[in-house]
């Protein structure tokens, strides 16, 4: 492969994450930018992208590159290599251990998504990385490697918003979204609702957790209940079929007029209620008591994002993130949204936890609205979306 | 050998309220030895307790009584690691949850200059041993056997500038 034969990447690599690691220690200003200024609101004007874009994502545990066609309706290729096997060992993510992983595997991940996209890296139009929110130590990986590649390619390159980039997966399906929309963007590490003129900005975040997100909550419940990594999905899996009425979990709302979570008081009343049993919770009781942990999770977020679309004049909802995975998430807003007659859009399922179609779909719109790629670009792990 | 000095305060609190009124006590406490003596190295305070126990609460309660504190929005940092906030004194809140080793505590910078001055508050100290200081505030929030809501609080200091500042307290 033509990449491979230039061996600048492949040389390079070993030294970005040496490079990242003195870079965090020294907070050196320009590679990172600690501030959290919020995104740049995109300007109306569009251009034209007449090549596929390239898109890598590292923002956490995910390390995923992607292609996308000229036209940003096609993803060509989408390779993830997940870390979530490692880190079940610890219970979470270990974002050294994460770092170091995305150094030794991107060149690989790289070379597949090209392969299977059938491009080389002449044939790119531009690159978008993730370029915050996220863990440092991973952000930088995706970062220093995409602006080497930059270099040695004359692409332009765009830092994308991680968050940007979850609601960019909502126009990856044939039904995207048709003009404002609200998005429950829900994951592991942030719970929002945000409204939503369109892909680009303005955003306006009318909602977020006050404490927990949904999927740490999940997390952490299944992690004291002993069920593994990540918890979102063991639940999910124990939960089907099981009687989700058959333990009492309060409506713990951060109040009821207003647009926020609270997930912290729930996982609290699991453990003291799991405690609270006769016997420790196992067979058709621990099924039961996941699906009835899990439906309360889910009434809480849907309760507010279908108040948040009755309030903010639109007819659309977008759920996005890891956690609009979940099946019950799913089920339970099909059926609100039918009987509200709300137009709902969540993304596959590959698309809704951290993945690089995504990103390549967000940097489209970006460039495609006269974005300068630039080599100067930040990580920016408290980047606000708005 | 000097013998250092330490200090015990218990609570027994009713509601997450009454937690957070202890938290803003410790918080008004630092305040004052903080802006009398800028101590350094840094005032440490490590929150030790089970999941649930109520660590990010009772740091909502420390963050609400320090001048600026009132707008800040404090959430759970187990995903961010660290959220740092515009309060006089500036307050890191670390969350070591997902951490293990001193090569991650290097990783995230936590005894780096970023976080040299103000408080520092850690969720899940215990997690690593290399992120106990000489001296700090131990909190120990206990859940259980009490039903929600009631919690007891133990305020442990190790060494100095600690002592000092739970005697302040009390």
């Amino acid at each position: 492969m033509r990449f491979a034969q230039r061996r600048t990447p492949h040389a390079r690599a070993p030294g970005v994450y040496a490079e990242s690691t003195s870079v965090v220690t020294q907070t050196n200003k320009e590679a990172v930018c600690l501030s959290g200024e919020p995104l740049t609101t995109l300007p109306p004007v569009e251009t034209s992208v007449d090549k596929p874009i390239l898109g890598i994502e590292s923002s956490c545990d995910e390390l995923a590159c992607a292609v996308l066609s000229a036209d940003g309706c096609t993803v060509l290729s989408d390779e993830v290599h997940s870390q979530i096997e490692m880190h079940a060992h610890f219970g979470g993510i270990v974002p050294e251990v994460a770092s170091r992983d995305h150094v030794r595997r991107l060149t690989f991940v790289l070379e597949q998504a090209l392969k299977k996209a059938g491009v080389t890296l002449s044939d790119l139009g531009g690159i978008a990385v993730t370029a915050g929110p996220g863990l440092i130590g991973s952000l930088l990986c995706g970062l220093e490697f995409a602006k080497g590649l930059a270099l040695a390619t004359g692409l332009p390159l765009v830092g994308v918003h991680h968050h940007e980039g979850h609601l960019a997966a909502a126009f990856l399906s044939d039904k995207p979204p048709v003009g404002p929309f609200v998005a429950l963007l829900v994951s592991g590490g942030h719970t929002s609702l945000i409204h939503v003129e369109k892909l680009g900005g303005p955003y306006a975040v009318i909602g977020e957790t006050r404490d927990d997100a949904a999927g740490e909550a999940f997390d952490k419940t299944a992690k004291f209940l002993g069920l593994g990594y990540p918890g979102g999905i063991v639940i999910d899996r124990l939960a089907a079929d099981a009687d989700a009425d058959r333990f009492p979990f309060p409506d713990v709302m951060a109040g009821k007029n207003n647009f926020d979570f609270s997930f912290s008081g729930l996982k609290t009343a699991a453990i003291v209620l799991a405690r609270a049993q006769p016997a420790p919770l196992e067979g058709q009781a621990l099924r039961d008591f996941c699906a009835s942990f899990q439906a309360a999770v889910v009434e809480n977020l849907l309760k507010k994002a279908f108040r948040a679309v009755r309030l903010h004049d639109t007819k659309q909802l977008v759920i996005c993130g890891g956690v609009a995975a979940n099946r019950e998430l799913r089920t339970r807003a099909e059926t609100r949204a039918h009987r509200e007659g709300v137009r709902l859009i969540i993304p596959e399922k590959r698309w809704c936890t951290d993945n690089a179609a995504m990103i390549a779909r967000a940097g489209w719109t970006r460039l495609m609205c006269g974005a300068k790629g630039r080599d100067t670009i930040s990580a920016q792990p408290y980047w606000k979306l708005a | 050998m000097v013998a250092v000095r330490t200090a015990e305060l218990v609570f027994q609190t009713a509601s997450a309220p009454d937690t957070q009124r202890v938290a803003a006590k410790l918080a008004r406490a630092m305040a004052r030895i903080w802006a009398e003596t800028k101590p350094t190295p840094r005032l440490v305070v490590g929150l030790v307790g089970e999941l649930g126990a109520g660590k990010t609460t009772f740091v909502q309660g420390f963050i609400s009584a320090l001048r600026n504190g009132g707008q800040v929005r404090v959430t759970s940092p187990t995903f961010a690691l660290v959220h740092q906030y515009p309060t006089s004194p500036p307050v890191h809140h670390f969350d070591l949850y997902r951490l293990s080793g001193a090569d991650a505590l290097d990783e995230i910078g936590f005894h780096g200059d970023a976080f040299a001055d103000g408080i520092t508050l850690v969720e899940w100290i215990r997690q690593i041993p290399d992120a106990i200081p000489d001296s700090w505030i131990e909190i120990e929030i206990c859940l259980a056997p009490m039903p929600t809501g009631a919690r007891q609080l133990r305020l442990r200091a190790h060494g100095e500038p600690a002592t000092a500042v739970l005697e302040c307290m009390g």
